[in-house]
């Protein structure tokens, strides 16, 4: 529930928002879609500032559409689809030419290209805090889309990692990594300044504001303009429906396929709850304009500096359909604070994006009176969270949650331990430090971080200090580690006590066990019969824990705190009494299944 | 009352409820054995009711993995060895339904002798049973790809629409072996081709109306059980429950016995006709 006074007070507040004020480059580019031979050529100009502490003899660019351009690619040897797509003909490439640095041209023997990467040897040496002025002509060839670039059958386009971006620096370091199959993006916070040459029919929308510059019967040029964002996406096309809305003073868009135009009310719901929702917890979106895209690309949605694409649930209508949007619209959102302005390196920490936004977006979707990620089978109803958390435990954290995307040997292991066994983490750690604590310390981390390029140091710094505690064990355990969480209880015994000055006419003995390597304090309750209840906590470091209570009436249970990385839930507690006759029920519920099944043979 | 079970459609459909099950509980036992031992005491227990929750089945699926390893080899066990069972009441069964009336089966004795009669030709029927349900799987499948695109439901509709077209064929085989006492599946093929190419709409319209029945009637309890299960917990509403899936289950065995009844009196009609016409033509 979004309070009024807060949304008034967010209005309010909106115009004192700062954007970051020292951006060490801009890009002012020029371009054109043609779309008759599906290519967008263009020249780029860019302004950039040494950000590092050293002297640098050389810069790198991104080139990430090359990952498409043959089967030779680090992409496609990682990936067989988009090596059968590429045998079919459809690649894409970003050649370019005429380098030109603080107006000298640059020669070929300057030039070296590794994958995607093209990295430049500087002219002369550009110390710390010295700027150059780099310029570029080039023509990227589009494919038939294929993770996040291209035109789809509709005629539509979408462009993201589209254009020569400068590799970023972090903590003083270049991030220059190939494009892998798996990993996603990290660039530094720049200002963008783009003239877009498209046909005139075509909608567009984009990072940024957009405005018209000229238009004349064939063509329009728009001119986009964005500051403090990690890149610069724009999606044009004919088979728009384009709609307008607004909230907390940012203007809404939303570029939706004209057959999917009845999830434009629920698209619009979701976009609004799960801006008010991001920035109540951790501070106001601040940029103008967001965008809503409705575009089929290889996963169910796609995040974009101010922009989300989502798969609308064309093929997918129903009750899953509605709660994979809203799961799409929501993640993606999300994201706009966990790598868009928060903006970690999404490929070799990638955990600290889609784990975090994983996180959030569970809290978001349930924050509500109803769970927005459920959906209805037979009338009962069932979380999207489920099968992502059986994911996060399949995987028998056999894979540290904090590792590079292309360490994971595949799709499967990567999401399951990036997105949703990071999102177990945050959440035990959640239960472990209690939900006030954990939000308030993760609203100061987003808030001491935003518009900067934290890693999990800086995270774990930010909880260490917010909360008082020392995280290390923690994070060497579920996040640098690979230990894995199970406590049991044991046994529940009680007995008359012999000398009641002890605290109670009943002496009762727990035993918890500590079954796999991973190591939490156990919370234990103990329910009595005369229905009050004693908590203790153990500290779980031992196999066996020996919990001896005394009170004046005899236990009925005793039950452990279950966090989320628990990988077996049914030993959590332990009854003294028999559910003999509850259990009965799901035997002839199984039994009526398998009749079923047998008299259908008949 | 004793009306009632003189009448062979509802007797049998009340064996084929019995049977079934005997063949529910025996294949399942393994499995309930080795909840029973891991939620007696655990409040997992409680989420049960009203039906089980996802996480219930998470936690078995994570932590029980071994355990169903080795349920689905011994339920693999028992199924095969119940279905020599299975098969040889249900040849009894069908001779009920379709020489009830006409020849004694109503001793036990005749039931069995009737049963053993039939069986080696029902269990050659295992064997096609088995291709003619890999075909409505592999055309379910297509046409459910083709139309499935206009409307998602079509996939689930082709499939179920296959199998009833793939069950009804095998009732009509074993129907035919019922009735002329003849085991051998190549026979049994032969005389029946033509009679079911002639009388193939009414075989069709007849069996998916049956089964539109059945599925309303199913539903109607279904509704019912859902209502029930949106009460707290308790004995009482434990044991309603039961009775209604046992209903369930007995609605299901009745559209079975009708339809089987249906398919046998459809085929008579058509040797009938093939052998000069009669009232029934």
């Amino acid at each position: 529930m979004i309070h009024l006074a807060y949304v008034l007070a967010t209005l309010i507040s909106a115009s004192a928002t700062n954007l970051s004020p020292d951006l060490p480059t801009s890009y002012k580019m020029e371009v054109r879609l043609d779309t008759s031979s599906q290519t967008v050529s263009g020249f780029e100009s860019i302004s950039f500032l040494n950000p590092t502490s050293d002297t640098l003899q050389e810069i790198c660019f991104h080139l990430f559409p090359n990952a498409f351009r043959d089967t030779s690619s680090t992409y496609a040897r990682e990936s067989l689809k988009i090596r059968r797509e590429i045998a079919t003909g459809n690649t894409s490439a970003l050649d370019v030419t005429d380098i030109v640095i603080d107006g000298s041209p640059v020669d070929s023997s300057k030039l070296r290209e590794s994958g995607t990467l093209l990295y430049i040897a500087l002219p002369s040496k550009l110390p710390p805090g010295d700027s150059i002025a780099i310029s570029l002509q080039f023509t990227l060839k589009l494919p038939h889309v294929n993770m996040r670039l291209g035109y789809n059958a509709l005629g539509n386009y979408l462009l993201s990692h589209w254009h020569p971006i400068l590799c970023g620096y972090q903590k003083g370091g270049l991030i220059d990594f190939e494009y892998h199959s798996q990993s996603e993006f990290f660039s530094n916070f720049s200002s963008y300044d783009v003239k877009l040459d498209i046909p005139a029919g075509f909608a567009i929308g984009s990072t940024g504001e957009l405005r018209e510059l000229s238009r004349d019967s064939s063509r329009a040029v728009w001119q986009a303009l964005a500051d403090t964002v990690i890149d610069f996406a724009f999606v044009c096309g004919p088979a728009f429906d384009v709609t307008e809305s607004d909230t907390l003073g940012i203007k809404l868009r939303y570029f939706i396929q004209k057959d999917h135009a009845n999830y434009l009310k629920q698209a619009d719901w979701i976009t609004k709850y799960s801006l008010s929702y991001n920035s109540e917890k951790f501070f106001k979106y601040p940029y103008p304009v967001f965008t809503v895209v409705d575009f089929d690309v290889a996963a169910e949605g796609m995040e974009l500096p101010g922009m989300v694409t989502a798969v609308f649930p064309g093929k997918r209508s129903g009750p899953v359909g509605k709660a994979m949007l809203n799961l799409a619209i929501a993640h993606e959102i999300t994201h706009e604070w966990f790598y868009g302005m928060i903006a970690t390196n999404e490929a070799e920490e990638p955990w600290l994006d889609e784990g975090f936004t994983s996180y959030v977006t569970s809290r978001l979707l349930q924050s509500g009176d109803d769970s927005l990620s459920e959906f209805s089978i037979f009338g009962y109803k069932v979380s999207l969270d489920f099968p992502q958390q059986m994911a996060a435990l399949m995987t028998e954290a056999e894979w540290p949650v904090a590792l590079k995307s292309w360490e994971y040997p595949d799709e499967f292991n990567y999401s399951a331990t990036v997105y949703f066994k990071a999102a177990l983490v945050l959440q035990t750690l959640e239960e472990y430090l209690g939900r006030a604590a954990f939000d308030s310390a993760l609203a100061q981390y987003a808030n001491a971080y935003r518009f900067r390029h934290p890693d999990t140091n800086d995270f774990k710094r930010a909880f260490s200090s917010s909360c008082g505690i020392n995280l290390d064990q923690y994070f060497a355990q579920f996040i640098y580690g690979t230990a894995r969480l199970d406590y049991g209880i044991r046994s529940l015994e009680f007995s008359p006590a012999a000398d009641t000055t002890m605290g109670g006419k009943y002496k009762i003995n727990v035993v918890v066990i500590r079954e796999l390597d991973g190591i939490m304090p156990q919370k234990i309750s103990l329910a009595l019969e005369n229905g009050a209840e004693i908590d203790t906590i153990w500290d779980g470091i031992q196999k066996l824990g020996k919990i001896t209570l005394y009170s004046d009436s005899p236990p009925l249970s005793a039950t452990l705190l279950s966090y989320g990385l628990d990988e077996n839930k049914t030993n959590n507690s332990l009854y003294l009494q028999s559910f003999s006759s509850r259990i009965m029920s799901f035997e002839w519920d199984m039994v009526s299944i398998m009749e079923f099944l047998i008299a259908y043979f008949l | 009352m004793t009306n009632i079970l003189k009448n062979r459609i509802f007797a049998s459909s009340l064996m084929f409820l019995l049977l079934s099950l005997m063949g529910g509980f025996l294949i399942t036992a393994p499995f309930l054995v080795i909840l029973r031992n891991e939620f007696i005491r655990s409040a997992m227990a409680l989420k049960l009711w009203p039906v089980v929750r996802p996480d219930v089945i998470g936690d078995i699926l994570l932590n029980r993995a071994e355990s169903l390893a080795a349920y689905a080899v011994s339920a693999l066990v028992i199924l095969v060895l119940y279905g020599f069972l299975w098969t040889f009441f249900s040849c009894g069964i069908y001779s009920v339904i379709i020489n009830g009336a006409e020849r004694n089966v109503d001793s036990f004795k005749a039931f069995l002798r009737r049963s053993a009669d039939l069986w080696p030709g029902f269990l050659k029927l295992i064997i096609l049973a088995f291709i003619a349900y890999s075909i409505a799987i592999f055309l379910g499948v297509t046409f459910g790809q083709i139309f499935g695109r206009l409307w998602g439901f079509l996939r689930v509709a082709f499939m179920l629409l296959f199998f009833l077209m793939a069950s009804t064929y095998l009732q009509i085989l074993k129907n035919q072996m019922a009735q002329t006492g003849d085991t051998s599946l190549r026979n049994s093929i032969r005389s029946t081709r033509a009679t079911i190419a002639k009388s193939f709409m009414r075989l069709f319209i007849g069996n998916i109306s049956a089964a539109v029945i059945g599925l309303l009637v199913f539903f109607m309890l279904y509704l019912l059980l859902k209502g029930v299960r949106g009460f707290e917990w308790n004995p009482f509403t434990a044991v309603i429950t039961i009775l209604i899936e046992q209903l369930m289950v007995f609605a299901f065995c009745l559209v079975q016995s009708i339809r089987i009844n249906f398919n046998h009196s459809i085929i008579q009609r058509g040797a009938q006709d093939a052998l000069g016409g009669t009232q029934l033509g």
